[in-house]
C-alpha cells in the first residue's frame, strides 16, 4: 500500500509537470508531438488486449473527426483532395466502429466467461464447504465422542480431528489468503 | 498544427484508458500480483514521461518527488504507529537538526554565503559543460563520420578543467554512436590506436562509455521487472564493459551504472544492488561509488546549503561496503569540481570536517579523484595549486584536518601513487573505496617486482 500510494502520487505529479513541459514545448510544435506519441506509447503498452482495441478504436475515431475538422476549417472539403480525405475519414470511422463492435463482442466474451467461472468456482467452492462441512461435522463427532469418553478437559482444535495430522479440506485456504495480500 | 492535435486528444484518450486499466489493476484480488502490474505500469509510464522532461522541469519534478517519497513514509511509519518508536522519533529529529545546523552554517556569514554561492556558480558550469559537449565539441549528426582523434584533440583544447568532462561526455556520445549501429559492440576503445586515443583520455572515455551503456540499458527494466530479466540486463552491462574496456580500466566505466541507477532511476539503487550481490560481487564497490557520485549532482542537492548530500548517505546507505563507497564517490565530485577554489575544501572542512575525518573513506575520495585529475590532464595547473595551498584563515583544528584529511593523502596520491597506478595498469581501481591508496601502490610494486 505504501509503495503504491509513493508509485501514483509520483504518477501524478509526473503528469502535471508533463502539462507544464508541453506548455513550454508549444513553441516547438513537432517536439510536442513527439513527446505526446512517445509518452502514448509507454502508455498503451501497458493496456491488457482489450483495452489496447478499445484505445485504437477510440483513437482512430479521433483521428479521422480532426481530420475531418480540419478539412473543413482549412476548406479543403471542396477540392479533390478534400474528397479523398472524407472517404478515408468515413473509411476509418465505419473501421473504428468495426473495431468498437468487435471489442464489445470481445468485452461480452469476457464477461460470459468470467461469469461462467465465477459460477463454477461458486459451485466449486459450496461442494468443498459441503465436504468441509462433513469432515468437520465428522471431526466434531469423533471430539465430541472422545470428549465424553475422556471427560471434561480442554477442546481439540479442528485440525486435530484430521487424519494424520494433515489439514485436509483446509489445503485451498492459504492460497486464497496470498490472493488477498 | 493537425498532427499536434491529433497526438493531445491521442494522449487524453490514453490516459481515461490507462484510469481504467489501473483501476482493473487495483480492483481485481483473483491475482496476487495485480498491485505490482499497477505499480509496474506507474513505473513504465512515468519514466517515460521523464524522458520527455527539460533540465528545469526534470529538476522540479526530482525534487517533488523526493519530497513527497519522505512524506508519504511518514505518513505510514505514524499511521502504523512506528514514528511512536522512541528511536524512530530521535533519528527524525537529528537528521532535522543537522540538515538545519548545516543550513544555517551556509548562510551564518556573508563569507560563507559567498562561498556557497562559488560552490553553485561551479556546479552550474559543470552542468553546462557535460550538458552541451556536443555543441561545444561540434560533434556529428547521427550517420556522420565520428572523428574520434579530431574530437579528443578538440576536448583537450578546452583547457584544463573543462577537459575532464569534455572527455567524459565525449565517451558516452562514443560508445552511443555505436549503440545505435547496433550489436555487437567490442573492442570500441580496444581497437583504437594511441595516437587516436591518447592513454591521459583513457580514464574519463571509460567512465563516458560506462555512462552511454548504462543509460541504455537501464531504460529497459523496472524495480517490477523479473529478476532474471534485470540479472540479464545486468549481465549485459557487465560483458558490454569488459568487451570494450582495456585492461585496468574496466572500473570506471562500472562505477558509471551507479551513477546512472541513483540519478535517473532512484528506486532501481536497492535492486540492482541486491542482483549485482549475487551476479558481480566484484562490480558492487564501483557502483556504489557511482552513486556517491551522483549525490552531488542531484537537482535535489544542487543547491549548496539547502539539502546536504553528505546527510542522504546515513540515511541512503544500506551496509558498510556502500557508505563508504558512497562516501569516496562524494568526496571525489566534492574535490574535483570546486578544484579550482581550494578555499570552498576549506570551507567544507569548517563545516563538516569533524564528521567526514570519522571514516577514511572521504580523504581516499579526494586522493581517487586527484589521481584521476591528473591523469587526464598532466601537471594540471589547478591540482597543483590545490597541493600547495595553505588554509589561512581558519583555526588551528580546520588548518589540522586540511593537513591529515587533504594536503598530505593529496601529495602522496599525485607523486606516488599515480605513477605506480599508471604503471601497473590500476588506474580503473580509483573508481571504487580502498582502505589506503598508498598500501595498494606499494603492493603493486612488490608484486610487478617479485
Amino acid at each position: 500500500m505504501r509503495e503504491f500510494t509513493k508509485s501514483m502520487t509520483s504518477y501524478t505529479w509526473a503528469m502535471s509537470l508533463f502539462g507544464l513541459q508541453q506548455m513550454v514545448n508549444v513553441f516547438r510544435p513537432g517536439k510536442a508531438t513527439e513527446s505526446f506519441n512517445n509518452v502514448t506509447k509507454a502508455t498503451e503498452d501497458e493496456f491488457t488486449d482489450a483495452l489496447k482495441a478499445t484505445f485504437r478504436a477510440g483513437d482512430n475515431l479521433q483521428k479521422g473527426l480532426v481530420d475531418l475538422t480540419f478539412g473543413v476549417l482549412t476548406l479543403g472539403m471542396f477540392d479533390r483532395g478534400g474528397a479523398r480525405a472524407t472517404s478515408d475519414v468515413t473509411r476509418q470511422t465505419g473501421e473504428a466502429f468495426r473495431q468498437g463492435g468487435r471489442l464489445v463482442n470481445q468485452t461480452v466474451d469476457a464477461v460470459n466467461q468470467t461469469v461462467q467461472s465465477a459460477t463454477s468456482a461458486a459451485a466449486g467452492a459450496a461442494q468443498q464447504s459441503a465436504e468441509w462441512a462433513a469432515t468437520a461435522s465428522m471431526a466434531n463427532d469423533v471430539n465430541t465422542r472422545s470428549q465424553r469418553e475422556a471427560g471434561p478437559g480442554p477442546a481439540s482444535r479442528p485440525s486435530g480431528g484430521t487424519s494424520g495430522g494433515r489439514p485436509q479440506g483446509w489445503g485451498p485456504m492459504p492460497t486464497q489468503g496470498q490472493a488477498g495480500k | 498544427m493537425r498532427e499536434l492535435t491529433k497526438s493531445a486528444l491521442s494522449y487524453t484518450w490514453a490516459m481515461s484508458v490507462f484510469g481504467l486499466q489501473q483501476a482493473a489493476n487495483v480492483l481485481t484480488l483473483s491475482n496476487g500480483r495485480q498491485p505490482r502490474r499497477a505499480n509496474s505500469a506507474c513505473f513504465s509510464v512515468r519514466q517515460a514521461t521523464q524522458n520527455e522532461f527539460g533540465d528545469l522541469v526534470f529538476a522540479a519534478y526530482q525534487v517533488g518527488d523526493e519530497v513527497q517519497r519522505g512524506l508519504t513514509e511518514i505518513f505510514f511509519d505514524t499511521v502504523t504507529l512506528q514514528a511512536f518508536n522512541p528511536n524512530y522519533l530521535s533519528m527524525l529529529t537529528s537528521a532535522v537538526t543537522d540538515q538545519s545546523q548545516d543550513t544555517l552554517q551556509t548562510f551564518s556569514s556573508t563569507e560563507n554565503a559567498r562561498l556557497a554561492w562559488q560552490t553553485l556558480r561551479n556546479n552550474y558550469e559543470v552542468f553546462n559543460l557535460v550538458k552541451h559537449v556536443s555543441s561545444l565539441l561540434n560533434v556529428p549528426s547521427e550517420g556522420s563520420e565520428f572523428d574520434l582523434s579530431k574530437l579528443v584533440q578538440d576536448a583537450y583544447a578546452l583547457g584544463a578543467y573543462p577537459d575532464l568532462w569534455a572527455v567524459e561526455g565525449l565517451g558516452h556520445l562514443y560508445a552511443l554512436t555505436f549503440w545505435n549501429k547496433g550489436r555487437p559492440i567490442r573492442g570500441i576503445l580496444t581497437d583504437v590506436s594511441p595516437e587516436v586515443l591518447p592513454a591521459k583520455s583513457l580514464t574519463m572515455m571509460h567512465a563516458g562509455i560506462g555512462l552511454g551503456f548504462a543509460q541504455q540499458l537501464m531504460n529497459t527494466i523496472t524495480p517490477y521487472s523479473a529478476p532474471e530479466e534485470i540479472r540479464g540486463v545486468l549481465r549485459e552491462f557487465i560483458t558490454l564493459v569488459d568487451d570494450n574496456s582495456r585492461r585496468g580500466y574496466e572500473g570506471a566505466a562500472y562505477e558509471s551504472l551507479g551513477l546512472v541507477t541513483r540519478f535517473w532511476h532512484s528506486q532501481m539503487v536497492s535492486v540492482v544492488d541486491e542482483h549485482l550481490r549475487e551476479i558481480a560481487p566484484h562490480v558492487l564497490g564501483y557502483y556504489w561509488h557511482g552513486v556517491g557520485r551522483s549525490l552531488y549532482f542531484l537537482p535535489l542537492f544542487f543547491v549548496p546549503g539547502l539539502l546536504s548530500p553528505w546527510l542522504a548517505i546515513e540515511r541512503e546507505a544500506p551496509h558498510e561496503l556502500a557508505f563508504l563507497n558512497m562516501t569516496a564517490g562524494l568526496a571525489w565530485a566534492t574535490t574535483i569540481v570546486n578544484v579550482r577554489q581550494p578555499e570552498l575544501m576549506e570551507n567544507f572542512l569548517r563545516m563538516r570536517g569533524e564528521r567526514v575525518s570519522r571514516t577514511p573513506a572521504f580523504t581516499n575520495g579526494v586522493m581517487s579523484t586527484l589521481i584521476m585529475g591528473i591523469d587526464i590532464t598532466p601537471g594540471d595547473t589547478y591540482i597543483m595549486r590545490f597541493l600547495e595551498y595553505q588554509p589561512t584563515r581558519s583555526d588551528a583544528r580546520v588548518i589540522e584536518l586540511w593537513e591529515t584529511l587533504v594536503a598530505q593523502p593529496a601529495r602522496q596520491a599525485v607523486h606516488y601513487v599515480h605513477p605506480v597506478l599508471q604503471k601497473h595498469e590500476g588506474l580503473g581501481e580509483v573508481f571504487q573505496y580502498h582502505a589506503s591508496l598508498p598500501e595498494m601502490a606499494a603492493r603493486l610494486e612488490r608484486q610487478g617486482g617479485s
